[in-house]
C-alpha cells in the first residue's frame, strides 16, 4: 500500500470521526439541566412529520412477533431499542448516541411520545409497559412514565445500559467507569428513589436477563469467556459457560435455550445438545418457549428454528411480544 | 434524587495528583506504529460534567468542540486510524483480558478489547478493536507480550463513530482499576509520543559504492538513530533488532557473508542495548559472490518476529555494489 493511500485512508477516518464524535460530546445535558419534556404526537401529526412508524404483529402462540416499519412502507431509519412486553408500544432511537438523538415511543394506535435525549444509548420498558428506563450520553439514568408523559433523572451513574425494569419500579443497570470503553461494569439495582446497590461481584457484566421463575441471570465476561451466573445468589452459581467471544446473549423464558452471537455468527445451545451454529446474523432473541430465534440479518430480521432452519423473514427490526397482549 | 456514589472519583483525584511523580523510568510507547497518527481526543482530568481539563492544564467547555484536545469524562486517548491497523503493546506485559466477539463495526454498549498488565503494576487497554474473526485479536490471555508487539487490529466496535483506537492506562487500586492520563506532564513515561519502532539514517563506513573482488568479503557498517520508543537489543527471543534484506523483504542475498545469521539477515544490532535517541551500529560482511557487475542491495531494520521498520524513514537505505573479477 502506498504512503499516499495510507494518508488518504487516515484523512477519511479522521474526517469521519471528528464530526460524529463531536455530535456525541457537544451539547449533552449537564447535571443542572431540567428533565427533558415529552412531546405527544397524534397519529396524524406523526404521519405529517414523516416519522410515523407502525407496529406489525404476526401472531403465533405462545408469542407474537412485532415488526417496526415506517408508516410509508419504507424501512424505519432509526434503531429499535425495546418493545413493551404486551406489544402495545416500542421504544426507538433516532440518531442513536448523537447529540440529536430522540427517543420515540411508538404506540400501536399510531400515536407517539418523543423525547429529545442527547447521546441516547439505551431504553428498556417495564414489564407492564408503563415505564421506561433510559440512559443518556453521559450515562445518566432517566425514568420515563409513558402514561403521564413525564420524565425525571433517577441516578447519575454513569451507566451503559439498564436492561430490566421490575414491576416494583426497581431498575437493574450496568454501572461503568467509562462510557466509551467499558471494560468493567457492575450489575446494580436502583430503587425508585435512586438508591443503588450492587447485585454481583462480576467485574464485567454485559447484560442481565429475568427468567420466568424470577431468577436474575447476569451475562458476565471473564477473561476465559462468557458465563451466565445467577445474580444475587449467596454462592456464585454458574448457569452456563459459553466460552470466549460469546456476546449478545439471549435466553428462553425458562433459561433452557441460549442463543448468542460471536462476530456475526449465531450460536444456539439447547438442553439436549452441544452448541450449534445456526448461521449469520446479530443480536439474537430467543422466543419465550425456546422454539425459535429472531436474529438481525440482511438489514431486517429472520426467524429461525434452533436447528438453523429459516422459517420467516421481516423487512424491519422485530421482537417477540406476548400474544395475549396483542391488539387485534 | 440519590446520587450514585462510587469510590472512583475520589481515587481518581488522588491518582491524578500523584501520577506524574511516580514513574520517571518507564518505557511506554505509543500503541501504534505510524508516527503520523494524530491525537483526536485526550483524557479529561476534570470530573465535572460539561467541563474538561486537558493534559496541558487548559480548561475547555462543551459549548465549543475542540477536537485534538479532550471530551467530557473521557478516560483514555483516541487515535483515529483506518480499520485493521496494527495496535501495539505500549509496554511489555501479560494479557489479562480480551474480547473479540463483537462485530468489527458493530455499534453497541460494549466492544472488542485487549487489556495488558505491566510489571510496574499498571495496565493498558486497547478498545474498539476489530472482531476476532476479522483478525482483531492477536494475543491470548496469559500470553506475554514485549513492548511494541502487535496485540490487535483497529476496528469500530462498541460506542464508536469512526475507526479509532481508544487507549487507556490504568493503575490498580485494590479491586479498582483507575484510569490515569498518560500525557499529563509527560513525566510518567520516558519516551512520550513515540511509536515503538522508528529509525533514521546517520552514517556508514562507505557512503558511496562498495567495490568487492569476486570471492572476497569486505566489512561494512551502518549506523541508525533509534527514533522509536523501544530499546533495541540484539539477543531477545522476540523483537531483536536486525538488519535484513528488503525489496522484496527477507530475500536471499547474493552478498551474504559467513558472518550473516541467515542468508537474508546481515546482522543484529552490535551494542547490547540502544536506548531511544542513541545510535545503533550494524556491522556485517559483504561477499562478492555474483559475477562481475554492478548491483544494489537494499536493507531495512527488522524487529524480528514483530514487524519491519518504516523503510522511508531510513532514507530508503541501500548499498551500491560493484563486483570485480579477482585478477583484474
Amino acid at each position: 500500500m502506498s504512503a499516499r493511500t495510507v494518508a488518504a485512508q487516515r484523512a477519511v477516518a479522521l474526517a469521519a470521526i471528528v464530526p460524529l464524535l463531536a455530535m456525541l460530546i457537544v451539547n449533552v445535558t449537564s447535571a443542572a439541566d431540567p428533565a427533558p419534556t415529552l412531546r405527544r404526537l397524534d397519529a396524524g401529526a406523526a404521519r405529517r412529520n414523516g416519522v410515523s412508524v407502525s407496529l406489525q404483529r404476526t401472531p403465533g402462540p405462545p408469542a407474537a412477533i412485532l415488526e417496526v416499519r415506517a408508516a410509508d412502507g419504507a424501512q424505519f431509519a432509526g434503531r429499535l431499542l425495546d418493545v413493551a412486553p404486551n406489544g402495545a408500544s416500542a421504544a426507538l432511537a433516532e440518531a442513536l448516541g448523537s447529540a440529536a438523538a430522540v427517543l420515540v415511543i411508538a404506540r400501536a394506535d399510531g400515536t407517539q411520545l418523543r423525547l429529545e435525549m442527547p447521546g441516547l444509548l439505551a431504553a428498556t420498558f417495564s414489564s407492564d409497559g408503563g415505564r421506561l428506563a433510559v440512559v443518556d450520553g453521559h450515562g445518566r439514568l432517566w425514568a420515563v412514565d409513558t402514561a403521564a408523559a413525564t420524565s425525571h433523572a433517577l441516578a447519575d451513574g454513569p451507566f451503559i445500559d439498564a436492561p430490566i425494569v421490575d414491576p416494583d419500579g426497581t431498575t437493574i443497570a450496568l454501572a461503568v467507569p467509562s462510557i466509551e470503553a467499558p471494560f468493567q461494569s457492575r450489575l446494580v439495582a436502583i430503587d425508585p428513589a435512586g438508591a443503588v446497590s450492587v447485585l454481583s461481584d462480576e467485574g464485567l457484566v454485559y447484560d442481565a436477563l429475568r427468567l420466568a421463575n424470577g431468577s436474575l441471570v447476569a451475562v458476565a465476561h471473564r477473561p476465559r469467556g462468557t458465563v451466565l451466573v445467577v445474580a444475587g445468589a449467596k454462592h456464585r452459581a454458574t448457569v452456563a459457560d459459553l466460552g470466549p467471544d460469546a456476546v449478545n446473549v439471549s435466553l428462553s423464558a425458562d433459561g433452557s435455550v441460549i442463543a448468542w452471537e460471536s462476530a456475526g455468527r449465531i450460536f444456539v445451545r439447547t438442553a439436549s445438545g452441544p452448541p450449534a451454529e445456526i448461521g449469520p446474523g446479530s443480536e439474537p432473541a430467543v422466543a419465550p418457549d425456546g422454539a425459535s430465534v429472531l436474529v438481525r440479518r440482511d438489514g431486517g430480521s429472520a426467524l429461525v428454528r434452533t436447528d438453523g432452519t429459516e422459517i420467516g423473514r421481516f423487512a424491519a427490526a422485530s421482537a417477540f411480544v406476548e400474544c395475549a397482549g396483542c391488539a387485534p | 434524587m440519590t446520587r450514585m456514589r462510587l469510590a472512583l472519583p475520589m481515587a481518581l483525584a488522588v491518582l491524578l495528583l500523584t501520577a506524574g511523580s511516580v514513574a520517571a523510568l518507564d518505557d511506554y510507547t505509543l500503541p501504534y506504529y505510524d508516527p503520523d497518527v494524530e491525537l483526536l481526543y485526550g483524557f479529561d482530568r476534570d470530573g465535572r460534567v460539561g467541563v474538561q481539563l486537558d493534559w496541558t492544564g487548559k480548561t475547555w467547555y462543551d459549548s465549543q468542540p475542540h477536537p485534538g484536545r479532550v471530551y467530557d469524562n473521557h478516560t483514555g486517548i483516541d487515535y483515529p486510524m483506518p480499520l485493521y491497523t496494527h495496535v501495539a503493546a505500549a509496554k511489555r506485559g501479560t494479557v489479562v483480558d480480551r474480547e473479540g466477539g463483537y462485530g468489527t463495526q458493530q455499534f453497541g454498549a460494549f466492544g472488542n478489547f485487549v487489556r495488558v498488565r505491566h510489571p510496574d503494576g499498571r495496565q493498558s487497554l486497547y478498545y474498539h478493536l476489530a472482531s476476532k474473526a476479522d483478525g482483531g485479536l492477536l494475543v491470548a490471555v496469559d500470553e506475554s507480550v514485549p513492548a511494541g508487539e502487535p496485540v490487535g487490529r483497529s476496528g469500530c466496535s462498541g460506542i464508536c463513530y469512526g475507526p479509532h483506537l481508544h487507549f487507556e492506562v490504568l493503575v490498580e487500586n485494590g479491586q479498582l482499576l483507575i484510569p490515569i492520563d498518560p500525557m499529563h506532564g509527560r513525566l510518567w513515561t520516558t519516551w512520550p509520543g513515540r511509536v515503538p519502532f522508528l529509525a533514521t539514517y546517520v552514517r556508514e563506513s562507505n557512503g558511496g559504492t562498495e567495490v568487492i573482488r569476486r570471492g572476497q568479503t569486505i566489512t561494512h557498517w551502518v549506523e541508525f538513530r533509534n527514533r522509536g520508543g523501544r530499546t533495541w537489543r540484539p539477543d531477545q527471543a522476540r523483537g531483536r533488532i536486525a538488519l535484513a534484506t528488503w525489496d522484496p523483504p527477507a530475500h536471499d542475498s547474493r552478498f551474504a557473508a559467513a558472518d550473516w545469521p541467515a542468508t537474508w539477515m546481515a546482522t543484529t544490532v552490535n551494542q547490547g542495548s540502544v536506548e531511544p535517541d542513541d545510535v545503533g551500529r550494524f556491522t556485517f560482511g559483504l561477499r562478492g559472490s555474483p559475477p562481475a557487475g554492478s548491483y544494489v542491495e537494499t536493507f531495512n531494520l527488522l524487529a524480528e518476529g514483530v514487524r519491519w521498520f518504516d523503510h522511508a524513514h531510513l532514507g530508503g537505505y541501500y548499498i551500491p555494489i560493484v563486483v570485480t573479477n579477482l585478477y583484474e
